[in-house]
């Protein structure tokens, strides 16, 4: 790192550290006096409101800081408190407004009048006098980083200098996770046992410790904790036992490890994670509620943003980041890499020769919205984007249950996902049809029914433990809320506001749900799904056939409930069983798809345990997010209250967590980076601001997915380069703001559509039903499940339409990190593994691609040398360079010549060389990296 | 191309077998530090007791006060109240084993007959009694985050001994709780990841070569020329790199794996001895002796893992402790051969095995007559074997019914720590800088057990 930035960052980061000082020994924050907010509310807010309004008003909290209250003000932002009480020339703000800094000057589209400047820096001023002075500042500005109580200050500084380098570094918010997980994990329980017996209600010596501000705040023997300085701090010192004036816990020296603790936390800067602190949580209170995510996003201004950079207002939130994070975004990704790229990612397939030679030949403006609009219109759309949602509802094709029976109508509901993408289903439609399409008003029958089959997202639950309802509790939070409600089953959530209460309110909605039963150790048969035709199934064809049906399931069912076993009994029904089934009538068209039962309330499993029941529980909906228990008018279930009540703009969660998933989709990592988790223990969003756009956008569109997806593709954000950048790595290694492009490992999905369509061999049509054996030959049990050849299922229909049991892990996608059918998957890895590598050496489906593409591009009328610059079109999407012409020359030369000596005829020879050739381009980095 | 990128790609390939000078050329720039393989061998921090690690890692939760925790007060006061609990006592007899005479219940009767080489650890203790992260705590030592496993650790501190088969090798039919999570490189280089061999037919998918070898080379020297071009136009990205590294693994698999999985050249004794034939293709016998064979080959660390996340069948007896029975019934004796079979070949010695589970089970329940036990991270049993370890003692109690430690606690980093002690590592100083932090295995905790090494 060249001397002069690191010198330069030095600087800023030992201001921020002087800040955090001043902020604690100045005495402010949560006990600041009235006076002092009533001065802002008199003097201050008229110039916010005309200067700052916008970015900083209203929602609007650019560089995390919002300037509605004097509370909020005083809290500073992301780099720190911006008013120093009392000194004006030295508060952040000031110096903003002043454009003393070059590199933050507010607001941004112009200065300040003198007049106006003058008011804030009159009412910094006076703020410093109105404070109290509770214990006078022992740190004073002119010598800011001298410790109050290091006996030897002219030793100290140099040490601090150094360690403020290494304590306010910019750290990533999977850092500021991390050290948040080291708090709760480490830090607190130390600070309990040892401290809280006279630091917590009763606050010896004026020092508390229950919260970083009453921390830094210190006691009557002045500042106690310097952030970034445990060598500095008095509770160091004390801690250690060193110091004989003051040795904590009086009762005898803590853990020297427990010491260790506090000291690396003091050097991280002392973190403390905002927390939820009730501990009976049947009721919410407003400071459960104080989370970002927990309140409605309030539509942000667009940052105002100089040169042409930003095409359009994504770009303007991106780069008002950038530019506060002193990040500078990389240079543009040519149009070849852009093509294969956007190609990739809005269909999962790669652009064939014939668009990349279109794109590039188009040179108008409009290019690259075009070939936008076109992938976007494209059936494969919705293949690739319904694999997403698929991900996320853990899709499978098999019950997951004992048995792991075969649902062969489930495909109905993948079609159902993959069209409903296809047409850009507004997405509060979207949820709706799935939680209660059986409820919704309709037209036509085919609506109707296409409504019912939606609903095969609530019978997709998990058939394991007997336990599909909580299953639908678990997935609901994870997919629509982004929430881990599951975590409230068998007691309060430890981390977020959900009680377990809360989740017994969901539960009760799908007690009182009906849900079809696929088959188990016991049934061995379908029953309980939705039949299309229900007249049809009144006829006498049918009621009869039930009729003959129904003693020999009663008999099951009753050997069943017998004590011991009837190993002899049990086959004879079970071959009964299915004896009949060969010869039941013709079967009626059905799905797997819910409808509405009984209405009833859950009982609270205690500690989960479904034989200890507890109180009952009204069926609701979560109280953090401003749910409540069923309107007292509701008739059925509450499903269709609870779909409604997700799917609405008053929801915090809803479109958030969509928007991010589409974020995460185009750019390899969400703005909160844990899509499945918005919640306390989430990673906080790196730019909320445009989060919270994205959140507007989609709901003032119509909740049009594709719209926003058209909006990120044409940003110039998506456009950028994967280019690397010292400065920037070393501010931002994570890519959090996204100053370039991510590369992206091929998904399971992809490369084995690439491999197909590559080689002509794609077929493009919808998948349709799996060839499961017929319910007349079903006899799976527990220890003996469904366990299909998997060969029999192969077909050339794009992966999405692959067989996948819930139970068995299909070994292709589990080789390439496919997603887990049996829990939502928010992100799938991209693992680099020798078994990988092995697959495309010598697996048989690389190479049977590459024999089916070698007689389609090697034709009897090209040379070879043209074969080679249509492959690399092909594969590669870029021409051949010269030496990769040469190279692969040479290669084809002398491998037919080694097949040659070998036996092979001269044209075998060839062929095989070729084929080879093929299968080490599919196998390269190149075919399996997106740029 | 950043100083440390470019060192890292450096170290990466220089020394691999199939990297031809040109890419040489390209990382000859600036002054070379004589680049190695990252995964060729390197010397440990001190003098080292073990060189590798096999890790017996019994899925589900194995119940401490059924097994190798014998509490006759526990027995005595059976069906008693003891906090909110009513105590359960073991269904098993204890009894003395070997010239130490520790107590081991009849679950264990092999592993018994073996304790005076094994250190038993009754004070075992990790934070959350959930598996999915008491299981990524004992792999990674977080139970908040998925981080690099120990044998990825391990891997990435020590390199391996054989470039042919992969550095950490998981044998496991089944997957644990949180997945391949548990096996995972985590932000350490993918090279270090787990290779997960399913037992079974043909042990690791598509290791056949399907082509002339001469073929095969030229086929990868394509691969390599592509790849090599990419990388450079890359600036060297990692990923790249590893990726291309993974060919070379794969290459090494294929030529030694059909003699690491062929048994058959194994001796009678050495089969009956894990109680498995010649055709033998999975279950915990041919893990075990797998495990012996690929120790015996240079691989660092294999971890055997016995069942996944069903309950029903591995460790997780909730619903009758019963279910321990034909588990313990099927490991026993194969993990008794493993530790004899290393004893015979002399590699005991600088072997370490380990035998864990992510916690032990609860000795009593709210419900009087509950058959089955449920989770308890807060004290549990494992127990060390070789690789300097002292056999024939027992480190660290429980109190009298088992809740919790009574003296000399072994906390899950305390576990990693010595582990790592004994391959000759100082757990505080092998750390990886990722975004921003030097992270260790041991996070800020962890200290060498010393009372235990022989």
């Amino acid at each position: 790192m060249p001397s002069g930035l690191d010198s330069k960052l030095l600087r800023v980061r030992v201001s921020v550290a002087t800040l955090c000082v001043l902020a604690a020994s100045a005495g402010y924050g949560q006990g600041a006096p009235s006076s002092a907010e009533e001065l802002f509310n008199e003097q201050m807010k008229p110039v916010i409101t005309e200067h700052c309004n916008g970015c900083h008003t209203f929602g609007g909290h650019s560089g995390g800081l919002r300037m509605d209250s004097y509370a909020t003000l005083m809290q500073g932002g992301d780099d720190g408190p911006v008013i120093i009480p009392g000194d004006a020339d030295s508060s952040m703000l000031m110096n903003a407004i002043r454009y003393k800094d070059e590199n933050l000057q507010m607001p941004p589209k112009g200065q300040l009048s003198d007049a106006d400047a003058a008011i804030v820096a009159k009412w910094i001023k006076a703020i410093g006098q109105v404070s109290p002075a509770g214990t006078s500042p022992t740190v004073s500005p002119s010598a800011p980083l001298t410790p109050a109580h290091s006996s030897t200050p002219s030793e100290a500084t140099p040490a601090m200098v150094k360690a403020a380098d290494a304590a306010i570094r910019p750290v990533s918010t999977q850092v500021a996770f991390e050290q948040n997980q080291f708090f709760e994990m480490k830090v607190r329980p130390i600070l309990i046992k040892n401290c809280y017996g006279c630091h917590a209600g009763s606050a010896r010596g004026g020092l508390e410790l229950t919260s970083r501000d009453k921390m830094l705040k210190g006691g009557k023997d002045g500042v106690v904790a310097i952030p970034g300085h445990p060598e500095s701090s008095l509770l160091v010192s004390a801690i250690r036992y060193t110091d004989d004036k003051l040795m904590m816990p009086p009762g005898g020296p803590m853990k020297k490890e427990d010491v260790a603790v506090i000291e690396q936390w003091l050097r991280d800067g002392a973190p403390w994670p905002k927390m939820v602190t009730a501990s009976d949580r049947s009721h919410i209170t407003a400071a459960d509620r104080n989370f970002w995510s927990f309140h409605a996003p309030v539509r942000p201004m667009v940052p105002v943003v100089q040169g042409n950079w930003a095409y359009n207002d994504i770009d303007r939130f991106i780069l008002a980041k950038l530019e506060q994070k002193h990040l500078r975004p990389v240079r543009d990704a040519d149009k070849r890499t852009l093509i294969r790229r956007v190609t990739y990612d809005v269909t999962g397939l790669p652009p064939t020769p014939m668009e990349v030679n279109a794109f590039l030949a188009d040179k108008s403006p409009q290019a690259y919205e075009r070939l936008v609009d076109r992938l976007l219109a494209s059936p494969a759309y919705g293949e690739r984007w319904g694999r997403m949602w698929l991900d996320v509802v853990r899709y499978a094709d098999t019950s997951g249950g004992g048995g792991d029976y075969p649902v062969k109508q489930a495909y109905k509901y993948r079609d159902y996902i993959i069209t409903s993408f296809n047409q850009d289903k507004p997405y509060d439609r979207f949820i709706r049809e799935q939680i209660a399409g059986d409820l919704l008003p309709y037209k036509t029958e085919p609506e109707h029914w296409q409504n019912i089959v939606a609903t095969g997202y609530v019978a997709g639950a998990v058939r394991a433990d007997e336990a599909w309802t909580s299953d639908a509790v678990d997935n609901l939070g994870s997919a629509y809320l982004g929430l881990t409600v599951g975590c409230a089953r068998c007691h309060d959530h430890k981390f977020d506001p959900i009680p377990t209460s809360d989740y017994y309110a969901l539960k009760g909605i799908f007690d009182s749900t009906h849900f079809p039963d696929p088959g188990s150790d016991n049934s061995r048969m379908q029953t309980g799904f939705v039949v299309r035709d229900e007249a049809r199934a009144e006829s006498q064809q049918y009621t009869v056939f039930r009729a003959q049906l129904k003693p020999i399931v009663d008999a099951i069912n009753a050997v069943q409930r017998l004590p011991g076993t009837y190993d002899d009994l049990m086959p004879q029904l079970q071959a009964r069983r299915m004896n009949l089934l060969a010869h039941a009538p013709p079967e009626l068209e059905s799905a797997y798809a819910v409808s509405d039962g009984r209405p009833q309330n859950a009982l609270i499993f205690k500690h989960g345990d479904p034989t200890d029941l507890g109180d009952e529980v009204p069926r609701g909906f979560l109280q953090v997010l401003g749910g409540g228990p069923l309107p007292a008018n509701t008739k059925g279930s509450g499903r269709l209250e609870l779909a409604n009540w997700i799917a609405s703009k008053d929801n915090p969660l809803t479109a958030r967590v969509i928007v991010n998933r589409l974020w995460q989709g185009h750019f390899g990592r969400g703005i909160v980076v844990t899509a499945n988790d918005f919640g306390t223990r989430g990673i906080p969003p790196s730019n909320q601001a445009l989060l919270d756009y994205l959140a507007w956008q989609l709901m003032d569109n119509g909740w049009s997915l594709k719209t926003i997806q058209r909006e990120i593709l044409l940003s110039h954000a998506y456009r950028l380069s994967t280019a690397g950048s010292a400065d920037n790595e070393a501010i931002d290694p994570d890519d959090d703001f996204v100053w370039r492009h991510r590369q992206q490992r091929l998904d399971a999905e992809e490369i084995r559509d690439s491999l197909l369509a590559d080689s002509g061999t794609l077929d493009r049509s919808p998948g349709g039903p799996h060839p499961f054996p017929p319910q007349s030959q079903w006899n799976w049990e527990e220890q003996n499940p469904f366990a299909p050849n998997l060969s029999k299922y192969e077909n050339n229909h794009r992966t999405v339409y692959m067989m996948v049991q819930r139970s068995v892990r299909h070994p292709y996608l589990t080789l390439f990190d496919g997603a887990d059918p049996g829990a939502s998957t928010e992100l799938r890895s991209s693992s680099l593994t020798p078994l990988q590598a092995l697959y495309f050496m010598n697996g048989d489906f690389p190479r049977k691609c590459a024999d089916v593409l070698t007689p389609k591009l090697f034709t009897e009328e090209a040379s070879q040398e043209t074969a080679i610059r249509r492959a690399f079109l092909l594969i590669y999407a870029r021409p051949v360079s010269a030496p990769e012409l040469k190279e692969s020359m040479e290669f084809l030369r002398k491998a037919a010549a080694v097949y040659t000596a070998h036996g092979a005829s001269a044209t075998a020879a060839q062929a095989k060389s070729e084929e080879g050739f093929l299968q080490a381009m599919f196998s390269s980095n190149e075919f399996m990296f997106i740029e | 191309m950043s100083t440390t990128r470019r060192g890292f790609v450096r170290s990466l390939l220089s020394a691999s077998m199939l990297m031809p000078a040109m890419l040489q050329q390209l990382l000859a720039e600036g002054t070379s530090s004589a680049g190695q393989n990252p995964l060729a061998p390197r010397p440990p921090m001190f003098p080292a007791k073990a060189k590798r690690v096999i890790f017996l890692f019994m899925s589900g939760g194995v119940s401490h006060v059924d097994t190798f925790d014998w509490k006759p007060k526990l027995l005595a006061d059976h069906g008693k109240r003891y906090k909110d609990d009513y105590l359960h006592a073991p269904q098993w007899n204890f009894h003395r084993y070997a010239k130490c005479d520790t107590m081991v219940s009849e679950l264990f009767p092999h592993v018994g007959a073996m304790m005076d080489d094994i250190c038993l650890i009754n004070s075992m203790r990790c934070d959350i009694p959930n598996h999915s992260q008491a299981v990524m705590q004992l792999h990674g030592g977080s139970a908040a985050q998925p981080r690099p496993s120990i044998g990825s650790w391990v891997s990435y501190g020590l390199g391996t001994y054989n470039q042919n088969l992969p550095s950490y090798i998981v044998l496991a039919p089944e997957i644990p709780y949180g997945g391949s999570e548990a096996w995972d490189s985590s932000f350490l280089p993918a090279m270090y990841q787990g290779v997960r061999v399913i037992p079974g037919r043909e042990a690791i998918p598509n290791v056949t070569p399907r082509d002339l070898p001469e073929i095969q080379q030229m086929d990868l020297g394509l691969i390599e020329f592509f790849n090599r071009r990419n990388l450079t136009e890359h600036d060297g990205d990692a990923a790249l790199a590893a990726r291309i590294k993974t060919f070379e693994t794969a290459y090494g698999m294929q030529m030694q794996s059909p003699e690491v999985f062929d048994i058959t050249k194994e001796s009678d004794a050495t089969l009956a001895l894990y109680g498995i034939d010649r055709s033998t293709k999975k279950g915990f016998g041919w893990q075990c002796l797998m495990a012996r064979r690929l120790a015996e080959r240079g691989v660092r660390f294999v971890e055997v893992i016995d069942g996944g996340s069903d309950k029903y069948t591995n460790w997780d007896s909730h619903l009758d402790m019963k279910m321990h029975g034909p588990l313990a019934k099927k490991v026993d004796q194969p993990i008794a051969a493993l530790l004899k079979d290393l004893k015979l070949r002399g590699m005991l010695d600088d072997t370490l095995v380990v035998f864990t589970t992510e916690f032990g089970r609860k000795p009593g329940d709210s419900a009087p007559n509950e058959a089955g036990r449920t989770h308890q991270s807060a004290v549990y049993s494992s127990w060390l074997a070789g690789g300097g370890i002292k056999g024939g003692i027992v480190y660290g109690k429980s109190d009298d019914y088992a809740y919790e430690v009574a003296s000399d606690v072994c906390d899950v980093h305390d576990l990693q720590a010595t582990i790592l002690n004994q391959l000759g590592i100082d757990h505080t100083k092998l750390t990886f800088r990722h975004a921003g932090r030097d992270f260790r295995l041991t996070d800020v905790s962890g200290h060498v057990i010393k009372a235990i090494q022989a």
